[in-house]
């Protein structure tokens, strides 16, 4: 996908400011931010051969991440947990390389690592980390040898099915609690590789579009709906990547922008409002029904059906009685369906 | 031949590997043998052979800190259970004819499968910590297996290290007195 002396050069760069990151533990808060920009400019650099921009797009989101984060306000920072230590800046980089790299393997093993370093710098003994992550881990790979091994069509959707289900749970997306910044990381390396791997396999695809929907059904659940504050994005990014290749980098690209900004409601309204575009997640939202209307319309009705609890949850948090903004709510959806069933009618969808 | 019934027996003696934990050092080394004799067959003994007799040690490590470790036999009986679940699965899948590939590499490759998703299973319906880690080193020697059948010494470098990261924990939680996941 790029130049070696590219590569090279990324993988100098992200050593250097590795070790930067390490010796700058506890230090002020203007030197990480000046790290995490050097990181974002090395992708930007490094980017330069991707030539369509929603391609490089996703190619930076990681290095994206790492700066949001960097730049969080401290009360949200506290809250998210940690805040210290190097290793937002090592598994970002590690995504970064990861998809420059658009190996699955190669992914594997920083995502290994990045299990490791959490183990080892963050919370000591977190068994539960260990199970999903290794867990997951050893899945992928199994899968990933079954791809490549060419034994026949059944066995290639049984390697899909393990890898695409082992590298989500070691993402820890369906794990039903927050996902830490570290899963965030990991998902957002995940997706665009897994994106590029589906273009060879299309078994891959099949089972990321049903993933994708196991996820979209998940987050209805009224136990994860109640600490989850906004949109959960992994949904869609999942089902994003599953989409056919011709249509699938834009809404891709979109949705991963939303899931590395946050996506919830709490950021929208805090200082952190500057680092978030308002108009993101509805246009990633559009973006992504047109796209899955021309693939698949089922599949683009459920979706949308599973908005519904977010819109009512959205205007419940102002000052409206719960009846108005249920039939707002339901208005708003009706509307959308009929721009979505004339724009399929009209072949005006994607090609 | 040989290797075929090697594989027979590791896929035999992962439902019976639950009891104790020097199961865990049979199953293991019944594994490097079989990618041993695999390389031997083909013509080319090298560094994979090596690898592999390496992580079977290290396994067996782990073995031997469980059978003098903390577990009890509620904790070793999900092992047990998955295996023989995945046993049957695994047996009706060699009857149905219809892979290329031979049947050495065919039975190789649902062996290395078979333990990586009885490990994994076993992992997940583990309580103790103890458990936990002989589940996940099942999973890790099942993805030596199928390492060991597509000739990839990186991967197989990778269990390995996951494996001693592996002991290195379960020895942590064993002197700090067994924190429970």
């Amino acid at each position: 996908m790029m130049s070696p002396a590219l590569f090279i050069s990324l993988v100098v760069g992200w050593m250097v400011l590795a070790a930067m990151a390490l010796l700058a533990t506890d230090g002020p808060k203007s030197l990480r931010g000046l790290l995490a920009v050097l990181l974002l400019g090395l992708c930007a650099v490094g980017c330069q051969s991707a030539h369509p921009m929603a391609q490089a797009l996703m190619l930076a989101c990681p290095a994206l991440a790492l700066c949001v984060r960097v730049f969080m306000p401290e009360a949200t920072a506290h809250d998210e947990g940690r805040m210290a230590g190097p290793e937002p800046f090592i598994l970002s980089a590690g995504a970064t390389l990861a998809m420059a790299c658009g190996r699955c393997d190669l992914l594997v093993m920083f995502i290994g690592l990045g299990l490791g370093l959490h183990l080892v710098l963050g919370r000591q003994g977190d068994w539960t980390a260990l199970r999903v992550g290794l867990g997951g881990l050893v899945m992928a790979q199994g899968g990933l040898f079954v791809l490549q091994a060419g034994w026949g069509a059944r066995q290639e959707q049984a390697g899909a099915v393990l890898l695409a289900g082992g590298l989500l749970l070691a993402c820890g997306v369906l794990s039903g609690k927050r996902q830490p910044l570290g899963g965030q990381m990991a998902l957002l390396a995940t997706m665009p590789v897994l994106a590029q791997a589906a273009i060879m396999s299309p078994a891959l695809r099949a089972a990321l579009t049903f993933l994708g929907c196991v996820c979209l059904l998940w987050s209805l659940l009224p136990r994860s709906r109640a600490h989850a504050d906004g949109m959960d994005w992994s949904g869609w990014v999942v089902l994003a990547a599953g989409l056919p290749p011709a249509t699938a980098s834009v809404p891709l690209a979109a949705c991963l922008l939303a899931l590395a900004c946050g996506g919830g409601v709490r950021c929208m309204a805090g200082p952190c409002s500057l680092l978030w575009p308002p108009f993101l997640p509805g246009v990633a939202l559009a973006l992504m029904l047109l796209a899955e209307m021309g693939a698949m319309p089922g599949v683009a009705l459920l979706a949308g059906a599973c908005l519904w609890p977010v819109f009512t949850t959205t205007a419940h948090g102002a000052t409206e009685p719960a009846p108005v903004a249920r039939a707002r709510a339901a208005v708003a959806l009706v509307l959308g369906c009929m721009v979505l069933a004339l724009a399929l009618h009209g072949g005006m969808v994607l090609a | 031949m040989l290797v075929l019934l090697l594989g027979m027996m590791v896929i035999v003696s992962l439902s019976g590997s639950g009891g104790r934990g020097g199961g865990l050092a049979w199953h293991a080394g019944l594994a490097a043998a079989c990618v041993w004799l695999w390389q031997w067959g083909q013509g080319s003994v090298g560094l994979s052979c090596l690898l592999a007799v390496a992580q079977a040690g290290l396994v067996g490590l782990l073995g031997l800190q469980m059978l003098y470790g903390q577990a009890g036999p509620r904790e070793r009986s999900g092992l047990r259970l998955a295996g023989g679940l995945v046993c049957v699965a695994v047996l009706a899948q060699v009857i149905v004819p219809g892979m290329p590939g031979g049947m050495t590499a065919r039975l190789m490759g649902l062996a290395g499968l078979s333990a990586i998703l009885c490990g994994v299973w076993g992992a997940c319906i583990a309580r103790a910590a103890a458990a936990l880690c002989a589940g996940l080193a099942c999973g890790l020697d099942g993805v030596m297996l199928l390492a060991g059948l597509a000739n990839n010494p990186q991967v197989m470098t990778e269990t390995l290290v996951a494996v001693a990261a592996l002991n290195l924990m379960l020895l942590r939680a064993a002197r700090s007195g067994g924190a429970a996941p």
